[in-house]
Order: C-alpha cells, then structure tokens, then sequence
C-alpha cells in the first residue's frame, strides 16, 4: 500500500513546509505592520532625546527580522531542487536591483531625477517582487508541462 | 544524464509524491530528475541507489 502523500493533488509535505513558514512568518509580519506607525507615533508626538530617535526609528527591524529568520528557516527546510532555484531567484533579484538603483543613483546623481525620503526603502521591496516573478521563471525550466 | 528512475519507480507501483515522500524530496523534483531536467547532488543519487537497491552506475547514466 503505498503511502497517502497527496490529498487532491497537493503535496502534504509542501503543505506541512508552508504550514511552519507561515506560522513563523505571518506574526513576524504582523508586528511589522503593528511596529510602523507605533515607530512614527513616538516620533512624532513624544519628545525624545537625538539617541532615542534612532532605536525607536528602527522599531519596525525587529519584527523585520525575525520575517527574515523565518525565510532562511524555510530554505534550509527545502528540498536541494526547491533551494536552488530560490537561491538562484534571489541571485537574480540581488542583480537586477543593484543594476536599477545603479542607474537610479546615476540620475539623480545629476539631478535628473528627484531624491524624494524614504526612496530606499523602496528597494528591499522591489528586490522581493523580483525575486518572486524570477521563482516562477527559473521553475518552469525544470517542469515538463505536467 | 539519462537514468532509469520512471522505470525503477513503476516497477515499485510509485506515484511521484510517493517517492519524493520515501527520498524526503518534492514530487516537483522527482519529476525534474525522472525527466533529465535536474541531476540530483551525490547524496541523493546514493539515497535513490539504496531505497531502489540497485548500484548508481546502473540507475545514471552519462549523455
């Protein structure tokens, strides 16, 4: 009798891996969405001395990393397959935003471009979207249209 | 490299999620070694030997 890994379809075991990395990461996420405006209310509205303001500025890290350490678990729980087309996506990501703030800092290195604040924390984000839509490339290579 | 996998799995009467359940590895990646897209890592390929109990000459072969 063979084993009954797959229900409708779906792998168990992918199934039990997003079950741990989402129980990690989901309240990780959850205190970064809750560590933002908390960060920028003390900022704003409590006096503080110069010192404080970086930690309090930078509350939203700590929830940031633990989602981090959360996504490095995950990795090392896939499969060698699964890891390397990850690793790869992000390799790709790490690259391809590199080269697009390269270009970006070149524009507005002569004023080309405006510098409005907080533009960099635009990167981290854009450097995930990529990431994502290089997984969904990199894969197809080694699916035979199942 | 070619190998001999689909074959030592049907003998065995195997879904693909069956064997990726015995090696610890993905269906998705059973799939990519049966189909020549993705050699597996030494470790793997001596797993793959020894749950087929065959030698891993006689399961890889080179192009």
């Amino acid at each position: 009798m063979t084993a009954p890994t797959e229900t409708a379809g779906v792998d168990l075991r992918r199934r039990a891996q997003a079950r741990r990395y989402l129980g990690e990461f989901l309240p990780a996420m959850l205190g970064y969405v809750l560590a933002v405006p908390v960060s920028l209310l003390l900022l704003l509205n409590v006096p503080m001395a110069s010192a404080l303001k970086v930690p309090v500025a930078l509350l939203p890290m700590l929830p940031a990393l633990l989602a981090l350490r959360a996504v490095l678990r995950h990795l090392r729980r896939l499969d060698e397959l699964e890891r390397r087309v990850q690793v790869e996506a992000i390799g790709v990501a790490s690259l391809l935003v590199g080269m697009g703030t390269f270009a970006l800092g070149f524009l507005q290195n002569v004023q080309l471009l405006p510098a409005p604040p907080g533009l960099m924390l635009w990167v981290f984000p854009a450097m995930i979207a990529v990431w994502g839509v290089a997984v969904a490339v990199i894969t197809r290579r080694y699916r035979d249209g199942r | 490299m070619k190998n001999h996998v689909r074959d030592l799995r049907g003998e065995q009467g195997w879904s693909q999620a069956d064997l990726g359940e015995r090696l610890d590895v993905s269906r998705q990646t059973v799939n990519a070694i049966e189909t020549g897209k993705y050699d597996p890592s030494l470790p793997l390929a001596f797993k793959i030997a020894r749950l087929f109990g065959q030698p891993i000459e006689t399961i890889f072969e080179p192009d």
